[in-house]
């Protein structure tokens, strides 16, 4: 790349090798080169987390308020570039969608996202998640419905254990060599439907009076 | 995004909501999901004597869309011949609830809970034809 700034090679850097101007992204990098880490499953959360800093601080507003033009829309293209990709690295299971997604394995869960269309999916969901499923749907709706809170945080326990548990196969599959996608692909089938049974969960939990407040974290 | 008024109407008047013994050999049950919203949906049929769907029950746990298109699906194929119930298309789903593209999933799913339904039905009736046999 050639820096628009002072003609000069640029590098591969957010700012100009040569002059220190801020360049425009590649639209093309992946969310592991924003960063410039390797594309590994395994990242280093809290250097990642520390890289995301140091670039916001890099590319804030405040620093081109009375910049070039071009150097404005740069570092603003910038930033969205990097917040995506922060947003999709930081969380484990995201993570792991979009690994897959690089290796060409779609299944689904990017749907809605912007980068694939919310076509119907065709990967075969395991009729024995969906039992489970419409099981605690059912058990979550019952629960409401006897306005029992402690089930229903029950319920929400139980989820969250399981999607803890496909974490942890994930980055087995990963870990692996070489990696098991399939695996990896067949353990995040399900992902979709726990956290939407968590969103619904919170909130009637939310209507039976015992949040908002306490923060049930989840994997995203 | 508004919902239509027949949508609304399926919503909260949903019909045919409830289940059916699903080990009863003239019940045929089927489990849909949609991975990409997390929906899921349960769509089973009771099928008399004459071949004709008797009863048709669902339970969806989704968006306004799904379960409005399984109410409209059970609705329909009440009544039907298990051969005329094969060729409910989700395309008339979209079109009788006015869905948005975004919602065509939903339809979708009603349509292959129908299929499953009648599969899982077949199955059972071939599988009865065998062991009388």
């Amino acid at each position: 790349m050639i820096c628009w700034s002072c003609q000069k090679a640029a590098g591969e850097g957010v700012l100009c090798a040569a002059c220190g101007a801020v360049q425009p992204p590649d639209s093309k990098a992946d969310y592991f080169q924003v960063f410039g880490i390797p594309e590994v499953y395994a990242l280093d959360e809290a250097g990642l987390e520390q890289r995301y800093k140091e670039l916001t601080k890099l590319l804030h507003p405040d620093r081109f308020a009375r910049a070039d033009p071009r150097a404005r829309r740069a570092s603003l293209e910038r930033s969205v570039q990097l917040n995506e990709a922060w947003r999709t690295l930081k969380d484990p299971i995201r993570r792991a969608e979009y690994m897959l997604l690089l290796a060409g394995i779609d299944i689904g869960e990017m749907a809605g996202t912007g980068r694939q269309p919310a076509d119907h999916v065709t990967l075969p969901v395991p009729p024995v998640l969906l039992m489970e499923v419409m099981e605690l749907r059912e058990a979550l709706a019952a629960a409401h419905a006897a306005k029992d809170v402690h089930e229903t945080e029950a319920l929400i326990a139980k989820v969250q254990s399981r999607l803890k548990t496909v974490v942890e196969d994930v980055a087995k599959g990963f870990a692996a060599s070489p990696p098991e996608l399939s695996f990896v692909a067949a353990r995040l089938v399900g992902v979709r439907y726990y956290r939407r049974f968590l969103d619904e969960a919170r909130l009637l939990w939310e209507q039976e009076g015992a949040g908002p407040g306490k923060d049930h974290s989840h994997a995203g | 995004m508004a919902y239509s008024d027949k949508v609304i109407d399926h919503y909260e008047n949903p019909r045919n909501v409830g289940s059916l013994d699903p080990s009863a050999p003239n019940v045929g049950t089927a489990l849909v999901g949609a991975p990409a919203c997390g929906d899921v949906m349960k769509l089973q049929i009771q099928v008399g004597k004459d071949g004709i769907i008797e009863d048709a029950k669902f339970k969806t746990f989704g968006c306004g869309s799904a379960i409005a298109s399984s109410s409209l699906a059970t609705e329909w194929i009440k009544g039907m011949t298990i051969d005329q119930a094969m060729s409910v298309k989700n395309t008339q789903i979209v079109e009788e609830l006015s869905l948005p593209p975004v919602k065509i999933h939903c339809s979708v799913l009603a349509e292959d809970a129908i299929k499953g339904a009648i599969a899982d039905y077949r199955k059972k009736q071939d599988g009865k034809a065998e062991s009388a046999a």
